[in-house]
């Protein structure tokens, strides 16, 4: 049942996503000002959208490990936050790719991408904590806290960040204007819905994972005891 | 027998009283230490800071205890854990960046004679905001790591 | 101009892609690897219930 689940999700994801290229290769024209690169939109924002909502999973997910000691909390927590990486960086990727063509540089230290850096870099340091903790209860715990924490400093690093342009009067590179052309929304949308199945797809399969390493960790101490 | 008076009492205390007292002892530690190297670095730097002696101790204040604060909450986090002394700054200093920035930012507005208000109390509300969230997160979730 | 343009955001695409692939394969050689971890401790687990008292 499960398996079922987690291919009807990840094909339904690859399906639209192969839609959304389509259209978004061949349906829509050539903007004037940027040419062809403004159809990474499609990828690029979809991506850190989903990632977003992994990570507010994953910090409720922890909270809830916190609270009820449960192991299931626990492996969602790292499950999300695993793939939650994996958009963040195609995020990074793409919307570094973007720059260099539009504003001719790999990198800027602009809101959106050094905000999106910092959660990556916050998120890591909760990816290499939790092996190097080897009891399983302190383990959850101490991941828990740690993404409590990494959440609490989001909103602050954005305002840093915001405090430091206006104060220096960086050129603020807009890469969004106000609305969106009616004929871009749905493709937008679907990638957006793409992206979140194939995402929700991931962590299942690493839910599934986790549940056999405790599986493994079980068997081991019986075998010990023995 | 009378030795043994301290111990126990710091035993019944509660874990949050215990941790903040680290966390103050080390802020102690850190504030004499930033008040020394101040005039160090204000004579080898030529950074004209007796101007501004009091907000820039404002500054040092907030700052030093959020660094305090996140530091000795991660340092209770990585008491148990493998490449401990590896582990803590590398959690740390991403954590940290928005107070560092924010105190940096407000720090070369003073060097260069504006005053704290106005466009850069933007900065004075950060490092508050970042004590404040912090302190009250370490101080709630610090029961749950001394627990183990 | 349009042709370099058309070219990025093919690396572009590409490297999204290629991120979201990797991951994947990591996932399924992790998956690989537990399965044999966990059919070993069961056969072992099994040899010694097996084992005459």
């Amino acid at each position: 049942m499960r398996e079922k689940l987690i291919l009807t999700l990840g094909s339904l994801g690859t399906v639209l996503m192969l839609w959304v290229i389509y259209t978004v290769f061949l349906g829509l024209p050539a903007e004037i000002l940027q040419g062809d690169i403004y159809r990474i939109i499609f990828i690029h924002v979809p991506a850190a959208i989903t990632a977003y909502c992994l990570y507010g999973v994953a910090v409720i997910a922890s909270v809830g490990f916190l609270i009820k000691r449960n192991f299931v909390m626990d492996s969602l927590a790292v499950s999300c936050v695993e793939v939650a990486q994996v958009f963040t960086l195609v995020n990074l990727v793409t919307g570094s790719i973007w720059g260099r063509i539009i504003w001719g540089i790999w990198w800027t230290w602009d809101l959106r991408l050094t905000s999106q850096l910092m959660c990556f870099l916050l998120y890591l340091g909760y990816l290499l904590l939790r092996p190097a903790v080897s009891d399983p209860t302190q383990r959850g715990v101490m991941s828990a806290i740690l993404a409590i924490f990494a959440a609490a400093d989001i909103p602050l690093v954005v305002m840093a960040i915001r405090l430091k342009n206006v104060r220096t009067q960086h050129p603020q590179p807009v890469l969004e204007t106000g609305g969106l052309d009616p004929s871009f929304v749905a493709p937008f949308v679907v990638s957006m819905v793409a992206l979140m199945l194939i995402g929700t797809a991931l962590v299942l399969i690493r839910l599934h994972q986790e549940s056999s390493r405790r599986e493994i960790d079980s068997l081991r101490r019986e075998l010990h005891a023995v | 027998m009378g030795s043994r008076e301290p111990m126990n009492r710091l035993r019944f205390q509660p874990g949050w009283a215990i941790f903040l007292g680290k966390a103050f002892a080390s802020f102690l530690l850190l504030m004499i230490v930033e008040l020394i190297s101040l005039p160090v670095f204000g004579v080898f730097y030529n950074v004209p800071w007796v101007d501004s002696f009091f907000p820039l101790l404002l500054i040092m204040v907030l700052a030093t205890w959020g660094i305090t604060i996140a530091g000795s909450a991660f340092s209770a986090v990585t008491v148990n854990v493998r490449l401990r002394e590896l582990m803590l700054p590398v959690l740390l200093y991403p954590l940290l960046i928005p107070l560092l920035t924010a105190a940096m930012e407000m720090t070369t507005a003073l060097m260069n004679g504006e005053s704290l208000g106005g466009a850069n109390s933007g900065g004075l509300r950060i490092l508050t905001a970042f004590d404040a969230i912090f302190t009250a997160l370490a101080v709630y979730l610090i029961e749950y790591i001394l627990v183990l | 101009m349009d042709v370099r343009n058309f070219t990025y955001m093919v690396y572009g695409y590409s490297a999204a892609w290629l991120i979201i692939v990797g991951f994947v394969f990591l996932l399924v050689s992790r998956s690989r690897k537990i399965d044999d971890e966990l059919k070993r401790l069961k056969s072992l687990v099994e040899d010694r219930e097996s084992e005459p008292r």
